[in-house]
């Protein structure tokens, strides 16, 4: 398939998906798991899987869509704009790929094949988490995981669940998605593989969630924008007030150089002499900025629409914990330029 | 307004870009000028030869057609070309409003004849421009134009002021936004001429900026004698081609401004890393957040020059490019001075110079707020704001 055909199919792929979920993901839907701090009902979450969400992060040879890092981008950016549970993402984006490495690696035998089965039939309930600097990783495990996939800089580890595994779940700020704490102390990994396939895949799982933060945030500026346009004060619509105006751009601003750093990682990994170090020095980077960028995307809708902003009921409280909890399972502002920044003195002192 | 395409596209360098940037690199490391003079004049002849020895070299309009004098390749060899520049330690091109920002525009908008006559002139800085666009009653509302151009046969004459006028009192021409359809008001009725600088009615006055050094002026005119023939997109067009030049001013110049403040981060980094303290937390935070600020500019900047090379640049765009631009210069050097401490703070130093100059990004080319405006309009699709 040609570049331009992938891309292509790829947006038809997720208008369609767009199309779809905003049917199936309702705000009532979603404010109501969230304020009984559960998961959508099991025909919601079947519909969505019936889309083929599952298969989105799994080559063609697993019985995946084999699509590329700029798709996966653009669909990870839908998850975010509809708000897509957390645990159906994971399980795509993270677990599924991880599986797949594993399986490619030959780690892991009759029980990775058969989980790898399960997830290209959409059957598979798991947990995906990114290796924790310092204290136990932070996972959303849905309820019937049965396993977990680690995530380290260049590592995958699965980890079977109840086998040593403590998960601990919490009231999370973005309730109803199963975050939990997972100590993993006491626990030995099932299968592990190593390498550039093992680092692919966990910084796509991290791109995911930084696209997911991008989509969130487009979306708040996006009902800003309507709501600005229509709503009167003072006799006149409050888009034509430069107070309210210059708001609107500036979250503008970090919307599309968003898009700028994404457009530029697609790119880098379509470059052979870009390598692991410029890969990961621009995923920093974007890790660092973008879930700050739609934050204040999404802190601007909140204000520009006012009182309704700040209700329960308009949802975009929805959004704001989606992008939190993104911003932090991804380390925070500043944690994450401290990485950043750290790396650059290094280079820089040899 | 719905989502906006993902992922896009940025500039991507093929291999023999790649040849070219190590031309450039072996050239340039050959040909080091040396620091410039001192002396005000004799630097500017350093200028002026150090951009004709680059032309000579053929690097010069990488991206113009040959047939005026260019390399007759694309804006990604502009690229590499300015991002070699920039890299280096060797001046800027004296000359860079006429080849980044007044040739592309005759290119585009004006004839045959004009670029014939002018074009070539400004590659190897025989000829330097400047753009006379703001006036003392058109800053920001820059369609609020008074200075007259009088239609008289073939002859245009010039009569009013412009101000801050970068590099007037270097240029040999000036694309001067004036108001040939009397009583016409606003945008209407405008039309971009090219002026002689050295025309007796043309007086160029000093206007130091902050930091006491003459970049721009004020620039008196007075019956000064253009030609219709000069007009450039013809009588009445001015105000579109002056807004697609300043578009350029947000192209290659973004490319090139990230580089130097790259330079200047490293610099930074350096003396955190000789006083000792790139071990600490707060050190690595904000070091880090500014190389983001950095990296972030580029594939903005890449992005830019993507779609302008592909001719499918989103009007209002580079709006983008020249905001965040001015954001970045300006948090990377008030950070610099906090990480650096009060002692480098108080002296008169390139910081404490750039970060006076780093004033300037958010008003020059479109001020911060008429950006903001811009976005609005134009990327948000908002009604006009007071």
């Amino acid at each position: 398939m040609s570049v331009g055909t992938e891309a292509e199919a790829g947006a038809e792929l997720a208008r369609s998906l767009d199309e779809s979920l905003a049917k199936i993901l309702t705000t009532e839907a979603l404010l109501a798991a969230t304020a009984a701090d559960r998961a959508l009902d099991a025909a919601v979450l079947g519909t969505i899987r019936e889309l083929g969400i599952d298969l989105v992060g799994l080559p063609e040879a697993a019985g995946g869509l084999g699509i590329g890092v700029g798709e996966r981008a653009r669909l990870a950016a839908v998850c975010g704009r509809r708000l897509v549970p957390a645990a159906l993402r994971d399980g795509a984006f993270g677990l599924a790929p991880a599986l797949a490495a594993l399986a490619a690696a030959g780690e892991g035998g009759e029980r990775v094949e058969a989980l790898l089965a399960a997830a290209a039939a959409g059957e598979l309930a798991g947990a995906v988490a990114l290796a924790a600097e310092d204290g136990a990783p932070m996972a959303v495990v849905p309820a019937g995981a049965t396993v977990l996939a680690l995530l380290g800089a260049a590592e995958v580890a699965l980890f079977e669940l109840g086998d040593g595994v403590a998960v601990e779940p919490f009231l999370a700020l973005d309730s109803g998605q199963g975050l939990a704490r997972v100590d993993l102390a006491d626990a030995d990994p099932v299968a592990t593989a190593s390498g550039a396939a093992a680092a692919t895949v966990r910084r796509e799982y991290e791109l995911t969630l930084i696209c997911e933060t991008f989509g969130a945030g487009e979306r708040c500026l996006e009902l800003a924008v309507s709501y600005a346009g229509q709503r009167k004060q003072f006799g006149q619509e409050i888009a034509r007030f430069q107070a309210v105006a210059h708001q609107l751009a500036e979250a503008k601003l970090g919307v599309e150089i968003g898009r700028s750093g994404i457009g530029r990682y697609v790119d880098l990994t379509a470059e052979d002499e870009a390598g692991d170090a410029a890969l990961d020095d621009h995923l920093g980077v974007l890790r660092h900025a973008l879930p700050g960028f739609a934050r204040e995307a999404c802190e601007t809708s909140i204000q520009v629409h006012g009182g309704i902003g700040f209700s329960w009921e308009l949802g975009l409280h929805l959004f704001y914990r989606r992008i939190l909890a993104d911003q932090y399972l991804l380390g925070g502002e500043g944690r994450s330029a401290e990485s950043v920044g750290a790396a650059y003195l290094e280079r820089r002192s040899r | 307004m719905s989502a906006g395409p993902l992922p896009v596209e940025t500039l991507r360098f093929r291999p023999e870009d790649e040849g070219l940037r190590a031309r450039i690199r072996a050239w340039m490391a050959a040909n080091d000028p040396g620091p410039p003079p001192g002396d005000f004049g004799e630097r500017l002849e350093a200028l002026v030869r150090w951009q004709a020895r680059l032309h000579e070299a053929g690097f010069v309009g990488l991206s113009w057609p040959e047939r005026y004098g260019g390399g007759g390749l694309d804006l990604r060899a502009e690229a590499v070309f300015s991002e070699e520049l920039a890299a280096s330690s060797m001046p800027e091109l004296i000359n860079r409003i006429g080849v980044y920002m007044c040739g592309p525009t005759i290119m585009d908008f004006g004839d045959e004849g004009q670029a014939e006559r002018y074009l070539p002139a400004m590659l190897d800085a025989t000829e330097s421009w400047c753009q006379g666009f703001s006036e003392p009653e058109a800053g920001s509302d820059l369609a609020a134009i008074r200075t007259r151009g009088r239609v008289d046969g073939d002859r245009i004459l010039i009569s009013g002021q412009k101000v801050w006028t970068s590099r007037a009192h270097i240029a040999r021409r000036c694309a001067c936004l004036v108001r040939t359809e009397p009583g016409s008001e606003r945008h209407r009725g405008l039309s971009l001429v090219i002026v002689d600088m050295e025309d007796p009615g043309v007086n160029v006055v000093a206007l130091p900026q902050m930091l006491g050094e003459r970049h721009f002026n004020e620039v008196f005119l007075d019956d000064v004698e253009a030609r219709v023939e000069d007009a450039i997109g013809g009588l009445g067009n001015g105000w579109k081609a002056a807004m697609q030049m300043l578009s350029y001013e947000r192209g290659l110049f973004v490319l090139e401004r990230q580089i130097r403040l790259r330079r200047a981060l490293d610099d930074l980094v350096d003396a955190l890393l000789d006083a000792g303290v790139a071990g600490e937390r707060e050190v690595r935070r904000q070091v880090g957040r500014l190389h983001a600020d950095l990296e972030l500019l580029k594939a903005q900047g890449y992005r830019t020059l993507a779609a302008q090379a592909a001719g499918a640049a989103v009007p209002g765009s580079t709006s983008i490019d020249k905001l965040f631009l001015g954001q970045v210069e300006q948090r990377l050097f008030a950070t610099a001075l906090e990480l650096l401490g009060p002692e480098p703070a108080l002296r008169m130093n390139h910081w404490t110079h750039d970060l006076l100059e780093g004033r300037s990004v958010s008003i020059y080319g479109g001020s911060t707020e008429i950006q903001l405006n811009i976005i609005a309009r134009q990327l948000l699709g908002l009604g006009a704001s007071r």
